[in-house]
């Protein structure tokens, strides 16, 4: 069976062939398969290029964003793998979508920065490009759910809210929560872009700090990357943690309560 | 209290700052201090900042929150480039040294990478109250869109 970039590319010389592949499980790393130093080495960059425009020409769809953001984030530490890329960062409801070919391009043009600094071996482009086609699978698949529309309406939501159009993004909002009552990523949306409530609270509760900041502002210098409990004029504890501080306050019988806890960021 | 045309305008005042003074940072705006009693400082001082959208956090003030993107599809254009977080609704109270605080739900964006300072933006907290701005007595009024005396 030929893998995702021999049915691309059957005729390019650089996608694996049968007795590789057959060594290969997707998603798996196997590191018993000796990186290939050859010259197809040299131009795996160039492939995955121009397998993401293949793929954007191919498909015109925009839902890999999030895996692959991910993929970026953790292939530091991990081999690359089909479920890094095509997982779902949330426990239900449909794969994350992403709303424009250049975020898609972007993300590929991150793999590339990052596989010109940790060249990406064969076996692991491979598992790449499986898992954008796994990840092209499941779009289908959801294509075919009957929440689609839902989706659909979730994700123009979410392209309006990225160009700004608020107004237009409740609108929308509104719209799908009438049609889709029961889609919780529409719910979950709505509400956090509805207005709400605003409410008049008495301040009496709210202790004026303004000795503390004070002392901030002719301090501060000194304690930058650090945390500082402040009472008044005085400086309680510092730490580089947040936890070490508190411990510093609970060893002189001190509630967080009692100061004023802040951060001062390094220069 | 201002008032506008006999009615009440803004219900709280406060005295901003012309810096945030955790960063260390010279640059001059107005900045609030806000309320979360959920985190270890319960004060913060935040940026009033129009010109953006929702409200932003550091990421170690979302952390004691709770909040932690739980995916990145929203992205934001902001000085530092553009980043991606999601969108979550919290209350986020407007210190007041005169009058009424005002606790908004606002609509953080939440973003795991942002550690630049707090930030008030329009849609999603501004747009949501009433608001003037003194800068000669370096005075923030604020108040409910609909006041009832």
């Amino acid at each position: 069976m030929n893998t995702f970039a021999q049915t691309i590319y059957p005729q390019n010389p650089l996608a694996l062939n049968n007795q590789e592949s057959k060594n290969l499980s997707l998603g798996e790393h196997r590191k018993d398969l000796q990186p290939i130093t050859h010259d197809r080495d040299v131009d795996r960059i160039d492939l995955i290029e121009q397998f993401a425009t293949a793929y954007i020409e191919r498909t015109g769809r925009r839902f890999l964003d999030e895996h692959l953001h991910d993929v970026l984030r953790v292939y530091g530490r991990f081999p690359l793998d089909c479920e890094l890329i095509t997982q779902r960062p949330g426990k239900e409801g449909f794969p994350k979508e992403s709303y424009g070919n250049h975020s898609l391009k972007s993300n590929f043009f991150g793999i590339l920065n990052y596989a010109s600094k940790n060249p990406l071996r064969t076996y692991e482009l491979d598992t790449l490009l499986a898992g954008l086609q796994k990840a092209e699978q499941n779009f289908e698949n959801q294509r075919s759910n009957p929440g689609h529309e839902a989706f659909v309406l979730l994700a123009r939501t979410k392209k309006l809210l990225n160009e700004q159009r608020i107004q237009d993004a409740r609108s929308t909002l509104e719209h799908g929560a009438r049609l889709y009552p029961k889609d919780m990523g529409i719910a979950r949306l709505l509400r956090a872009i509805s207005p709400g409530q605003t409410t008049r609270v008495k301040s009496t509760a709210m202790a004026n700090r303004n000795r503390e900041i004070a002392w901030i502002r002719k301090h501060g210098i000194h304690y930058r990357g650090q945390w500082v409990a402040i009472r008044n004029d005085e400086l309680l504890a510092s730490a580089k943690t947040l936890r070490s501080v508190l411990e510093k306050l609970k060893q002189r019988e001190l509630t967080d309560e009692e100061a004023l806890i802040q951060y001062i960021v390094p220069k | 209290m201002l008032k506008l045309n006999g009615e009440v305008f803004t219900s709280g005042v406060a005295t901003y700052s012309d810096d945030d003074p955790s960063l260390n940072s010279k640059q001059t705006s107005v900045h609030v201090r806000i309320y979360l009693p959920e985190i270890r400082q319960k004060f913060l001082y935040a940026k009033i900042d129009p010109a953006t959208s929702w409200v932003i956090l550091n990421s170690d003030i979302n952390e004691q929150l709770g909040l932690r993107a739980y995916s990145n599809d929203i992205t934001l254009q902001t000085a530092a480039g553009k980043m991606r977080g999601c969108l979550e609704r919290w209350p986020i109270t407007l210190i007041a040294d005169k009058g009424d605080a005002l606790k908004i739900d606002a609509t953080l964006f939440v973003c795991n990478e942002w550690t630049r300072g707090n930030f008030l933006g329009y849609s999603g907290f501004l747009e949501r109250i009433r608001f003037a701005v003194d800068p000669h007595y370096r005075k923030f009024y604020f108040g409910q869109i609909s006041q009832k005396v």
